[in-house]
């Protein structure tokens, strides 16, 4: 329930509804305006919609029944979500993942970056008013499915990283397959280029909208490409690194400003990096085992982890607790990057017009399934 | 990995930091942390004897010389994880002090139940050392209430707010603590351990 209510109005002023169907809240999420004319005076985010009680859930279910439902986390990027599950119970169980399993996971969660990064930036564009790149993004994303379908198996639900490894080993012809579509890619990222910065009313309705400062953005736990874009070069996947990220050589993007710009620039950027990582890890790649031996049953010994990646969204992090007794996690709290860039939210977004909310909104890049889970 | 906060299970137990256990060393054994519902927990810990030895962590000691008392417990799990054991009621300070050493990024507050009490932990993550602190609290189960670290981290904001809807600690001197992901009329908390899951009707 929303606490702006109707009665603490003055007379040139209204509540209005946006949302939870809406086209530019990219799911069911409700922003309820008071505004003044054209202008937002406040913005209070109304979630749960979407709530499907997953912490709960984990607790009713064994380690591995658990792994399919991480995937309707963040249904734009679902091996983000397998990855962190399953990083958590092989810290726990002390599994060794074979280092072709390593290369290969990380292939796919950059694959997967990639296309969460076109669908943002296609999603973006229009609700910005670009609709001709709508149709680009998603051309791209489709090869890049396809290439996630040849070896997952699956086109949006994978379940693809598994406790020890992976589930299948790459598909035949992947690899050349994959190298031609990085290599194809950045041609088309520069037709994006072309499209969006030589578009006055693009470049207009972003600068300088919906500025967060860098000190605010750390207090309020905005993370991933959202904090990078006010200056901010920390990345999971060189601080606090997992899986092979520390043998890769990459650089953590920034932007400056903290603008709705800023944050779409980080997007694009950061695709180059994601194509140069999957390259590298294409011309590392070892042969060998593509997953450990597991226990049929998985049963960590007692203790707690805490596993962070760096998802497409931010930081993905999650708290496993195990009693070790159970076959099902005794506590699992998921910290979702979406719950905690939209929490920072209303603050950036007070005083703006209305038109800027929604380029400002879109620009945080939320998924409904992260957040409210 | 284990935090088997036992200290009965413990006969190895040093107050050193650096030997060849797996997880963590145990500083001066909580009164009131012990006593979860793990039992058997000190069979499984004498396995995983052969690990690598737990790294010295810099920051846990300047926070255990900053905090003093308040520090019931402190243990390196494994690089760049650390964790202390505080009480509830002292959450504000401690969250105070550690924020002015660097711990500035709140990344998640969540609340667990064991059997005879319940947690509220705080991972924070310093992007400037690069470690991660994890505070576990211990709250009361029959009235599970802490003070809210809002005025610290704004972030808590929401993540209290969450954690009360689902757990449902009640954090004092937030400025505006009602659910946020369950309707407004929902009964209970369901991520407590007497919520059971009910199957639908049909």
């Amino acid at each position: 329930m929303a606490q702006l209510s109707t009665t603490k109005l003055k007379p040139n002023e209204m509540l209005l509804n946006m949302g939870p169907q809406h086209p530019s809240t990219h799911g069911v999420c409700r922003l309820v305006l008071k505004v003044d004319g054209e202008k937002a005076l406040e913005v209070e985010p109304v979630i749960g919609y979407l709530h499907r009680g997953m912490e709960k859930l984990a607790e009713n279910r064994t380690y591995i029944q658990f792994l399919p439902l991480t995937d309707r986390l963040d249904y734009v990027a679902p091996l983000g979500n397998n990855q962190v599950y399953v990083q958590a119970i092989e810290e726990l169980m002390e599994i060794e993942v074979p280092e072709r399993a390593d290369y290969i996971r990380v292939i796919m969660l950059e694959l997967q970056r990639i296309a969460s990064h076109l669908l943002f930036i296609s999603s973006f564009g229009a609700d910005v008013g670009a609709w001709t790149v709508l149709m680009y993004g998603f051309r791209e994303r489709e090869r890049l499915l396809d290439l996630l379908e040849m070896t997952t198996g699956g086109r949006m639900v994978y379940s693809y990283i598994w406790p020890g490894g992976v589930r299948y080993d790459l598909a035949d012809g992947f690899v050349e397959k994959c190298r031609k579509e990085m290599e194809d890619l950045p041609k088309y990222l520069e037709d994006y280029k072309k499209y969006f910065y030589s578009n006055e009313i693009f470049l207009k309705r972003c600068e300088g909208v919906g500025i967060l400062k860098k000190e605010d953005a750390v207090n309020m736990g905005v993370t991933g490409a959202n904090l990078r874009a006010c200056g901010l070069a920390h990345d999971v996947r060189k601080d606090d690194p997992y899986s092979i990220y520390d043998q890769l050589d990459f650089k953590v993007i920034t932007e400056k400003g903290g603008d709705t710009l800023a944050r779409f620039n980080m997007r694009l950027r950061e695709i180059y990096e994601s194509i140069n990582i999957v390259n590298q890890a294409l011309d590392a790649l070892p042969k060998g085992d593509f997953r450990a031996k597991i226990p049929k049953i998985l049963k960590p010994p007692f203790g707690e982890v805490y596993s962070r990646t760096e998802a497409p969204r931010g930081e993905l992090s999650m708290y496993l607790v195990s009693d070790g007794e159970s076959k099902s996690p005794f506590r699992l709290k998921i910290r979702s990057p979406s719950f905690c860039n939209l929490s920072a939210f209303p603050a950036t977004a007070r005083g703006a017009i209305l038109a800027d909310v929604v380029a400002n909104f879109a620009s945080i890049d939320i998924v409904l399934g992260d957040v409210d889970r | 990995m284990a935090d088997e906060e036992r200290p009965e299970e413990q006969p190895e137990a040093k107050p050193e930091e650096v030997t060849v256990e797996p997880a963590e060393k145990t500083e001066e054994k909580p009164k009131e942390l012990p006593k979860a519902e793990e039992k058997k927990e000190g069979a499984e810990e004498e396995k995983p004897k052969k690990k690598k030895p737990v790294p010295k962590s810099k920051a846990l000691d300047e926070i255990k010389k900053a905090l003093g008392d308040t520090v019931l417990k402190a243990w390196v799990q494994r690089e760049r994880r650390i964790y202390i054991a505080v009480k509830g009621e002292n959450i504000l300070d401690v969250a105070k002090t550690v924020q002015e050493m660097g711990f500035d990024h709140l990344s998640s507050i969540s609340g667990v139940e064991y059997e005879d009490r319940m947690e509220s932990v705080y991972h924070i993550w310093s992007y400037e050392k690069r470690e991660l602190l994890t505070i576990r609290t211990l709250v009361s189960k029959d009235d599970p209430k802490i003070d809210s670290v809002t005025s610290i981290w704004k972030s808590a904001d929401w993540l209290e707010r969450e954690t009360y809807d689902l757990m449902g600690i009640k954090f004092e001197g937030h400025p505006d603590l009602r659910r946020i992901l369950l309707p407004d009329d929902f009964k209970g908390h369901p991520l407590r351990k007497d919520f059971e899951l009910k199957a639908k009707p049909w």
